[in-house]
Formats: structure tokens, C-alpha cells, sequence
């Protein structure tokens, strides 16, 4: 019954991508950015749903069960008020630039701000390079999904295989349109059954008050954050969301508004939404300690699964089960066509590949490597044994340290192509160091600072886009005029 | 005192529409610095009492998301960049260099 409903539920989706192709346009601006058309809820919907990925249902659940109540205002709240932060200041600019200029990808925006082209490429291979990480939670939320809702019948390659061709199959014909509709579809499949879920579990295990009365008997730590989470890591972890900047599906996604004013609704209701879904995914996780004690490492990240498996009858843990299908696809098919996008606006089209090629061979090509990464991404999640939220905070660490070079083309005018380019390879130097030291190590911290390494990437990417831009030639008057007018 | 000296103080206008007055905005910025320092609720570290039925920390962080609302919602309607409207409305200079947005579709 659960696979049955699975199962339907993937026919659904598969339905409504392949319907938006009814209002395709035939243009690339259509295929890429829906013509910029997405009005104010459909992009609230898309943006929330592609923000919300199977991070922070299993991945959020299976940090609370680690590390109790304090992930909530680790990640939550630090979103729900930095997230609308990005829309207002980021979002609307990088619209405004789009629409002006007819930008589809980060990388058009910022090779032509600061006139090279070398820049455009390394950032095209920083940024695929920090979205991997990102895509191998969707396919390991796949995975763990269908093996624990089906106690263990299905193994876990077949759920991360399932969620990739669904979501491949209708981006590829959907394009941003279909990616939109199915995510506007997805996330309110994903909120509704999370309340439900909630209040179901709860329910099972004597209601609220009782769950935590339990919980404050056998785990009383999970409930302040005093030896769970330090409070540097606390504080630090607000420059996290600022990844969202810098998300090349995020950018997608905004370019798809239809007017600039569309940004008010989302970023006005942005912080309620992310109220709703971690919530119930904190609470849950914590719960897990009643009937799943001593879940260790990646097992953790199951911890919500586990319970649906246990307490839901079979109807209602597929029921259940969709709705973690549903937030996991809504963030990898924006993750798809991102890199679809990328890979055929800023390398094909832009090294005269395309000139050979009709547009719809170009976009074959694109597919086929979209095909590829996905094909990758799903034989390291074969192997992975890290857990959804730590795969995640190193995905977002990468991002957040690129903030710097968005916030200079979009405010800063004398920042220059040397400056940008001194940016992003500190942040991959970085990056690299720090990953290759602390995946996998609890608790890690830069050169044991104590200091989370995302605070020291930011800091000295910001500080290479200031000295490198001051120490060389200012950009030209005209390209500087182009962007910021003449005031 | 009536609204009107605030409103005119602050260039409000009955209808909803705002020109965002400069004073407004920055007050509505300075109060958006505030509220994101107050994230750091470093007081209540180590206490485990509850408040309306949950742990005290997770009470506060879901009041934080309440007033993050509101607050969006105050930049959105008087704090709002007008000016990035007309900018896009504005026609470009200069033709694209690097790229057009014509094809590529299937």
C-alpha cells in the first residue's frame, strides 16, 4: 500500500511537469525563466520549496535528535529572517539586472560586470562543484525514505534512483514553468503533511506534553543547548542562510518574478513557512529518543521515517512518506535545471559550441549533462555515509563564502574583475582545506579557533574582493555607468 | 497627537503606497540590525523551564519567526526599494556582449 501510494504520488507529479509544457513559448527565455511570469505566490511557493529540501525534514529531525531544541534557532529562525533579508536586498536587484540586461545564469551577471571571462568560468566550476552536495541530499533523502517506509523492503539505491529520473524526466520537459508549478504543487503537499505527521506522532505517543515530559525524563540535555551546540557556533551559523545569495537555482528562481513588487508576499511570509516545517521536524526528532533510542551518526538522519514506519498505519505513512518525497524533489529540480541552465547558456552557447547546433540540440546536450552530474551525484550517495545535515551546512559553508561577490557587482562600484577573482579563489582554497580536515569531524572548528570555518571564508573572501579591487585598475566608466547609471 | 505629523514626518500616504522617506527607511533598517542581534538569545542557554508548552529557547525562537513577518512585512510597505522599479523599466544602453536569450530552448 505504501509503494502504491509512492508510487501514484510520482505519476502525479510526473502529470502536472509534463502539463506545464502545454504553456511553453518555445523560447529559451520561456524554458529557462517561465518569460518572467511567476507571480507573487507561485514564486513564495517555488522559492520556499526549492530553499526547503530533504535538509530540513530528515535532516533537521536527525539534528534535533542529536543535538536537541537548539537547531531550531541554528537553522530556522536564522533562516526565516535572513532568507527575506536576501530577497529584499539580493533578490530584487539581481531581478532588476536580469530583466535589464536578459541574464539567465549567475554567471552571464557576473562575467559582464566585471568583463572577464575567465572569472565566469571558474565560478561556473565553483558553483557546480558546491551544488553536488546539495543534489546528494535530495538522493540520499530519497533513499533513506523508501527503505525505512518500507521497513527495510526496498533498499535505498531505489528510492535515490526513482526521485532522479522522476525529477530529470520533468524538468526536462517542464522547464522552469514546470519546475514552478510543481514545486508551488510540492510544498504545500510537503506543509500540509508535515502538520499532519506532527500531529498523528504526537497523538501516538500521548500528545505534546507528554512526548517532551518523556523526552525531559530520558534526554533533559535535548532541551537547552548548554553542551549541545556552542554558542560561537550559534552566532556564527546566521551567516549561513547567506548562502541563498548566492544558490544558482535561488537566482533561477527570482529571475522567473514577474514584476519586482512579486518579491513582497514571499519574503513577507517566508519566515512563517519556515516556522511550519521546522517546527513539527524539531519536535519529532526529539520524540525519536522515545521509541528509537541510540541512533548513531547517519541512522539519525532516519529518524522521522523510523517513526512514520512505526506509528502510521500503511495508508497514512505513504501518505507521510510523499510528503518527504515531495520537499526532497522540490529543491532537486531546481538544483537540475540550474546546472541544465548553466551548462547550456554558459558553456555552450557562450563558446560558440551552440553555433553547430540547433536549440534544441543545445538543449540535448544540456539534459545529457544534467544526466551526467545526476549519474555521479547518484553513485557517491551509493558509497555516502555522511549525514543530510552536515552534507548540507558544507554545501551552504561554500555558498555563504560567495556572498561577497554578489553583494559587490550588485553595491559596489569600484569593485573590479581582479578583486572578484581574488574572492573566489580564497574561498576555494579555503573551502578545500577546511573540508578536507573537518568532514566527518563533529564539532569541527578553523585551525581549532573554536570559529565555524564559514566565519573565516566570508571574512577573508570579503576582505580579497576589498584589497584585491582597491590594488588594481578601476573598472571602466562605462561599464560601472551601464549597471548604476550616472548618480 | 494625531498621525498626520508622523505621517508627513515620515511620507506616508493614506493609500498604502509609500515613497520609502529616507528617515523611514533607516529607521526600519536599524530596527531590522537590532532584531537580528536579538537572534543571539544567549541568556536563556541553560534553562530548561517552559514556556506556553514548549522549551523556553524554542518559545522564543518561534516568536522570532512571528515578528520576522512583521517585520518583512513593514520593510515591504514602507521601506520598499521604488526606485529599483523604474530602474527596470529603464531601457539598456548597450546591447548584451556575451549572450542572447533567444534559443537554447527545445
Amino acid at each position: 500500500m505504501t509503494l502504491l501510494v509512492l508510487a501514484i504520488y510520482l505519476g502525479l507529479v510526473l502529470t502536472v511537469g509534463l502539463l506545464s509544457h502545454r504553456s511553453f513559448r518555445g523560447t529559451g527565455e520561456d524554458y529557462f525563466v517561465a518569460t518572467r511570469s511567476i507571480g507573487p505566490f507561485i514564486l513564495l511557493m517555488s522559492v520556499f520549496g526549492t530553499h526547503m529540501t530533504a535538509f530540513s525534514l530528515l535532516g533537521a529531525s536527525g539534528e534535533a535528535y542529536r543535538s536537541g531544541i537548539g537547531v531550531f534557532g541554528l537553522m530556522a529562525s536564522a533562516a526565516a529572517v535572513v532568507a527575506p533579508m536576501m530577497m529584499f536586498f539580493i533578490g530584487t536587484r539581481l531581478w532588476v539586472a536580469g530583466k535589464r540586461f536578459g541574464y539567465l545564469t549567475q554567471v552571464q551577471l557576473f562575467r559582464d560586470r566585471w568583463q572577464s571571462d575567465a572569472l565566469g568560468l571558474l565560478l561556473f566550476v565553483v558553483l557546480l562543484a558546491f551544488v553536488v552536495p546539495y543534489l546528494l541530499i535530495g538522493v540520499l533523502g530519497g533513499g533513506f525514505t523508501l527503505t525505512q517506509i518500507t521497513g527495510g523492503a526496498v533498499p535505498s539505491w531505489v528510492g535515490g534512483l526513482a526521485i532522479s529520473v522522476v525529477v530529470w524526466t520533468y524538468v526536462t520537459f517542464g522547464g522552469l514553468r514546470g519546475t514552478a508549478w510543481v514545486n508551488t504543487f510540492q510544498t504545500l503537499v510537503f506543509m500540509t503533511l508535515g502538520a499532519v505527521t506532527v500531529i498523528w506522532i504526537l497523538r501516538q505517543l500521548g500528545g505534546l506534553e507528554q512526548a517532551l515530559a518523556q523526552v525531559s525524563e530520558s534526554r533533559p540535555d535535548l532541551l537547552v543547548r548548554e553542551g549541545n551546540i556552542s554558542q560561537t557556533r550559534f552566532i556564527t551559523y546566521l551567516l549561513i542562510p547567506m548562502s541563498m545569495g548566492m544558490f544558482p537555482h535561488m537566482f533561477m528562481h527570482w529571475l522567473s518574478a514577474k514584476k519586482v513588487t512579486s518579491f513582497k508576499l514571499p519574503m513577507t511570509l517566508y519566515p512563517l513557512c519556515v516556522a511550519i516545517v521546522w517546527v513539527p521536524s524539531v519536535l519529532l526528532g526529539m520524540a525519536g529518543h522515545i521509541s528509537f533510542p541510540g541512533l548513531q551518526g547517519a541512522e539519525a538522519s532516519s529518524v522521522l521515517i523510523r517513526l512514520i514506519h512505526l506509528h502510521a498505519p500503511e495508508l497514512l505513512a505513504g501518505l507521510l512518506g510523499v510528503g518527504v518525497f515531495a520537499a526532497v524533489m522540490s529543491s532537486l529540480d531546481s538544483q537540475v535545471l540550474a546546472i541544465s541552465t548553466m551548462f547550456t547558456q554558459d558553456i555552450v552557447r557562450h563558446y560558440g559550441f551552440g553555433d553547430k547546433m540547433s536549440p534544441a540540440k543545445q538543449v540535448q546536450v544540456g539534459r545529457r549533462f544534467v544526466a551526467g552530474i545526476l549519474f555521479i551525484t547518484y553513485l557517491i550517495s551509493l558509497k555516502s555515509t555522511a549525514t543530510i545535515f552536515s552534507l548540507a551546512v558544507w554545501s551552504f559553508t561554500g555558498f555563504s563564502g560567495l556572498f561577497p561577490i554578489v553583494a559587490a557587482a550588485l553595491f559596489w562600484r569600484r569593485s573590479t574583475k581582479v578583486g572578484a577573482m581574488a574572492s573566489v579563489l580564497t574561498v576555494i582554497t579555503l573551502w578545500t582545506y577546511f573540508f578536507a580536515n573537518g568532514f566527518g569531524v563533529a564539532g569541527y572548528s578553523a585551525f581549532g579557533t573554536g570559529l565555524p570555518p564559514v566565519l573565516i571564508i566570508l571574512v577573508a573572501s570579503s576582505l580579497a574582493m576589498v584589497i584585491g579591487s582597491l590594488a588594481s585598475t578601476p573598472p571602466p566608466q562605462a561599464v560601472v555607468q551601464r549597471f548604476f547609471g550616472n548618480a | 497627537m494625531g498621525l498626520g505629523p508622523l505621517r508627513q514626518r515620515y511620507n506616508l500616504s493614506m493609500n498604502g503606497a509609500t515613497s520609502s522617506s529616507p528617515a523611514l527607511r533607516k529607521l526600519l533598517f536599524g530596527l531590522l540590525a537590532l532584531f537580528v542581534a536579538l537572534h543571539n538569545d544567549l541568556w536563556w542557554w541553560d534553562d530548561p523551564s517552559f514556556v506556553l508548552g514548549f522549551p523556553i529557547a524554542l518559545t522564543y525562537h518561534l516568536g522570532y519567526c512571528l515578528l520576522a513577518a512583521c517585520l518583512m512585512a513593514l520593510l515591504a510597505r514602507f521601506a520598499w526599494p521604488t526606485e529599483l522599479e523604474a530602474l527596470a523599466e529603464e531601457e539598456t544602453t548597450a546591447p548584451l556582449p556575451t549572450h542572447d536569450t533567444t534559443g537554447g530552448a527545445p
